[in-house]
């Protein structure tokens, strides 16, 4: 995954970021039990469904130019 | 003294949102009654800056509402010599007549940022200061996605970066946050196969919001 991925380094005190993330907190925060289940489940599904994806069409990719 | 260099000119940002502030009696509850008027001042000062001659190129910010465009713009991009279009991109007609505008007089990219997850994404949407319809995301999550294919498979001399931007909440807790972005390393074939495999509908969307509505 690594090579698909470029991690890129973030300023967590600029005041915009900080903003962003405080707007997700405060969203969390009045949700109900349910509402923070199904975000938690989607967060988690997501993450996988990306990753999975990304590197099957890297992995595609790389076996379609061994071919050639 | 300047910190920055002789020749140094800072990114000339412009900002739809930034353009509301200066609307005579603008409320950012109501901001979407503002739109109209602050894209037209935006796109004024776009052509006075592709004008002007003196940046070296231009950014087109693309990505649904609250999916971290000035996040990343106000972390990675500030201090270089160019126009940053910080506006969704999420209508094919736009574009193409900014495209149109800039011609080949400067260089042109396209930075498309992607929500790791859209509920995440539409939460921060719904807590922000300035408020819109829900429609508003779901046309513009939609759009932006749309678009950046088209980019990508009819304006080859477009250079494209394709960047995820994540909350990275912990299996603890969802309030431990920390923002960031990774940049996805595909060629351009794998980069539109990619996006081809992303491409969401307004009903698609709609369905995953709609336990936040």
């Amino acid at each position: 995954m690594s090579s698909v991925l470029k991690p890129i380094t973030v300023d967590q005190n600029n005041p915009v970021v900080k903003e962003y993330l405080e707007a997700f907190k405060k969203g969390v925060e009045k949700l109900s039990e349910k509402q923070k289940k199904i975000l938690f489940d989607s967060i988690s599904k997501d993450d996988l469904e990306n990753k999975k994806l990304l590197n099957s069409i890297k992995n595609k990719s790389l076996i379609e130019n061994k071919k050639v | 003294m300047s910190v920055f260099p002789e020749n140094f000119k800072p990114a000339l940002i412009i900002d739809p949102d930034e353009f509301k502030k200066k609307i005579l009696n603008y409320n950012p509850a109501q901001a979407e009654e503002f739109h109209k008027q602050s894209v037209k001042m935006a796109n004024k000062a776009f052509e006075d800056g592709i004008k002007s001659g003196n940046y070296d190129s231009v950014i087109f910010m693309c990505g649904g509402s609250a999916s971290g465009k000035t996040e990343y713009i106000n972390t990675q991009l500030l201090n270089q010599n160019v126009i940053i279009v910080d506006s969704t991109l999420s209508s094919i007609e736009s574009i193409t007549i900014k495209l149109q505008k800039v011609k080949n007089k400067i260089k042109i990219m396209i930075i498309f940022i992607r929500p790791a997850n859209l509920l995440s994404c539409f939460t921060i949407f719904l807590n922000r200061k300035r408020q819109f319809h829900y429609s508003h995301f779901v046309r513009t999550h939609s759009g932006a996605r749309h678009v950046f294919l088209h980019i990508l498979e009819n304006f080859n001399t477009v250079e494209c970066k394709y960047i995820i931007s994540d909350l990275n909440p912990t299996n603890d807790s969802l309030l431990e946050n920390k923002m960031s972005f990774s940049e996805v390393n595909l060629t351009r074939q794998e980069m539109i196969q990619a996006i081809l495999n992303i491409q969401i509908s307004e009903e698609e969307i709609n369905n995953i919001i709609i336990p936040f509505i």
